[in-house]
């Protein structure tokens, strides 16, 4: 187990390389640089003189290979340098600032939308063709053609404009936090209460959920014991890279309730072609993914015994 | 006629009440093409101790008996529409048809049992085999963790399991088939059943292994007491194991007789169709012989014998109305008009 965690951490590094190889120089081949993409968005044009000095002070002005190589030993320490479109903070910096936030709201849509997606799931795959199973697959439906961005103007509108209960925007009473982990949480709770509902359904029709109800064991306890623990390494496999993405932090729902979160500097980080950004995003993105994959393969084994890593002798 | 003398069955006891009366069962299939009617007026009973094996081919009705009689067609479009499953409880009688969820599940597990057909998917594949023979011993026997374990033990070294105390802690994919069926008897004998119903319970595993199942079976019954009810399409189980067999055809009883009977003095035509359709040794045919045509649908309303279509013997009246059972012999009940009008030379 332990040289199975050793050897995947250890492919971590090698996949982390080859993502930033490939952001690296990708992002190096598109056409114009981060100081005339500022500049423009401002109508300026800067001098070709101010340009050159500041591609010195960054360190633009040496071979690409060697800017790689800088950057990546870097980064080994956390240090993904400057941002170019702050004078003040280090990328790590505002890192540390900004993405508590996106995680807290990530977390807390998580929680919401396990319990919510979970329970409808449950619900619905139990006591099929009742109200409850009607519930989720409204709900659900809801979800899938509702945008997250409408949603979330919508639930402004409607709870903060109109009736005042609860504030439009910003992130610090728990207040604030309701609005943005309900609009967050559409695409979450979908996919949870899908997964959980076709899983339990395929694992209700199992030879031995019969040999469950012929021992006498309760309703409760087929359903919880032997349909459930069956069921759910389906739901681990979609609810890893869900989490995963949820923490990661969203553009639109920190953009629309004032968020400082960390979503609007990975987007704006490309528009200005802000390099150490783009890097240390890709990079953060690659290891909190790779790291999922880790974990939900863990939660397999803890879950289903057939699930082995080391190889039998 | 030959003689097939079944072999090591200890002398059925002296029946009073029967443990298991089944009166005039139908049970039915709701489909969007229509109603299935799986089984069909089926009676029979089954003694304390005893041993009742119910032959037929594939879809004739033999396990959806099973299953209503154990009520594990809820949740499924399969319902019991009519009849009584009486069950003679240390003397309390009671209809299973008529009882609840919840006192059902008192009895299942606890005063009857069932092994499946197939070993390799009828046990949970996430928990241990322990933990799985422990269940009905801590839900009906409200046993202690600690007594339940080492009860479980006991039951995995009877079933024959090497090392049943660290074996215990093996999930399902660690066995055989036959050791999971081994540990499928050990579950369902685990609180002494008054009745264990054994749907195939040899057909998905090797000859070899089918002999230790029914022996464990067997072996059971004696430790035990226990009535078993075999629902097999081997009539070679059937001739080793059974002290009554019941006859299935098309959701019907076509008859019913002491093992003994229905070998060597077999009424019906479809009971003697498949008596001679087994190949015998010493004169070993060049093609095996068959039942020409095939079995009815069971969608929708039939009036007649089923078997008519298929019956050497058939007369007029046999596509009109259904031969009730009926006695042609003293406790030999057939449904065949010609067998009840003097028989079939």
């Amino acid at each position: 187990m332990l040289r199975y965690i050793t050897l995947r951490l250890a492919g971590l590094i090698g996949v982390l390389l080859a993502v930033s190889a490939l952001t690296f120089f990708l992002m190096h081949a598109i056409p114009g640089g981060p100081f005339d993409a500022q500049a423009l968005a401002q109508n300026k044009v800067l001098p070709t003189e101010v340009i050159t000095q500041l591609n010195i002070k960054y360190g633009l002005d040496k071979p690409l290979v060697e800017q790689y190589l800088t950057f990546m030993l870097n980064a080994v320490r956390l240090d993904f340098g400057y941002s170019f479109t702050s004078q003040t903070r280090t990328v790590t910096q505002i890192i540390a600032d900004q993405w508590p936030y996106s995680i807290q709201l990530g977390l807390l849509t998580l929680v919401f939308s396990m319990i919510i997606g979970l329970g409808l799931g449950l619900g619905a795959a139990i006591k099929q063709g009742t109200w409850l199973d009607y519930l989720g697959t409204t709900v659900s439906i809801f979800c899938m053609v509702m945008p997250g961005f409408v949603f979330a103007i919508l639930l402004q509108f409607v709870f903060a404009v109109r009736l005042h209960w609860l504030p439009t925007g910003g992130w610090d009473k728990p207040a604030t936090w309701v609005l943005p982990v309900l609009a967050n949480s559409l695409a979450p709770i979908l996919t949870l209460q899908r997964f959980t509902k076709s899983s339990m359904v395929d694992a209700m029709r199992a030879n031995y959920v019969r040999t469950a109800r012929a021992k006498g064991l309760s309703e409760q306890r087929v359903m919880l014991i032997h349909v459930l623990k069956n069921a759910l390494s389906p739901v681990i496999t979609v609810g890893g890279p869900m989490a995963a993405s949820l923490v990661i932090g969203s553009f639109f729902i920190e953009k629309i309730f004032q968020i400082p979160g960390i979503g609007f500097y990975w987007v704006n980080a490309i528009q200005t072609r802000d390099y150490p950004m783009i890097m240390a995003s890709t990079l953060i993105w690659t290891a909190l993914i790779t790291i999922t994959y880790l974990l939900t393969d863990l939660a397999y084994a803890l879950i289903d015994p057939r699930v082995a890593f080391v190889k039998e002798s | 006629m030959r003689n097939i003398t079944s072999t090591g069955k200890p002398t059925g006891k002296p029946t009073g009440k029967p443990l298991l009366e089944v009166n005039n069962l139908k049970t039915e299939f709701i489909l969007r093409q229509g109603i299935v009617h799986a089984v069909n007026d089926v009676s029979f009973t089954v003694g304390p101790g005893e041993v009742l094996g119910i032959v037929g081919e594939s879809g004739c009705g033999k396990s959806v008996t099973a299953l209503s009689i154990m009520r594990l067609l809820e949740g499924t479009t399969g319902r019991i529409v009519g009849g009584q499953i009486l069950f003679n409880d240390d003397g309390k009688v009671r209809d299973l048809v008529s009882l609840s969820r919840e006192e059902m599940e008192h009895v299942r597990g606890y005063k009857m049992s069932m092994i499946f057909q197939d070993p390799m998917t009828s046990l949970n594949p996430v928990l241990s085999v322990g933990y799985q023979i422990k269940e009905p011993l801590k839900v009906h026997s409200h046993m202690s963790e600690k007594d339940a374990t080492e009860e479980a033990v006991k039951l995995l070294d009877r079933v024959g399991i090497p090392e049943p105390r660290l074996r215990l802690n093996d999930f399902p994919h660690r066995f055989s088939g036959g050791m999971r069926q081994r540990a499928m008897v050990a579950m369902a004998a685990a609180c002494r059943p008054k009745l264990l119903i054994a749907d195939e319970p040899t057909t998905a595993l090797d000859v070899t292994i089918q002999a230790q199942i029914l022996d464990l079976i067997r072996e059971l019954r004696e430790d035990i007491g226990t009535a078993v009810i075999i629902i097999t399409h081997d009539l070679g189980v059937v001739a080793e194991m059974a002290d009554k067999v019941a006859v299935m055809y098309a959701g019907y009883i076509v008859e019913q007789g002491t093992v003994h009977e229905i070998f060597n003095a077999p009424q019906h035509p479809y009971t003697r169709a498949l008596m001679s359709s087994i190949p015998r040794l010493r004169d070993w045919p060049d093609r095996l012989t068959t039942i020409e045509g095939a079995p009815p649908s069971l969608l929708g309303v039939s009036h007649g014998c089923p078997f008519e279509p298929r019956c050497r013997y058939r007369q007029p009246i046999c596509a009109e109305e259904h031969p009730g059972l009926l006695d042609v012999a003293p406790n030999h009940p057939c449904a065949c008009w010609v067998a009840q009008e003097g028989g079939i030379s």
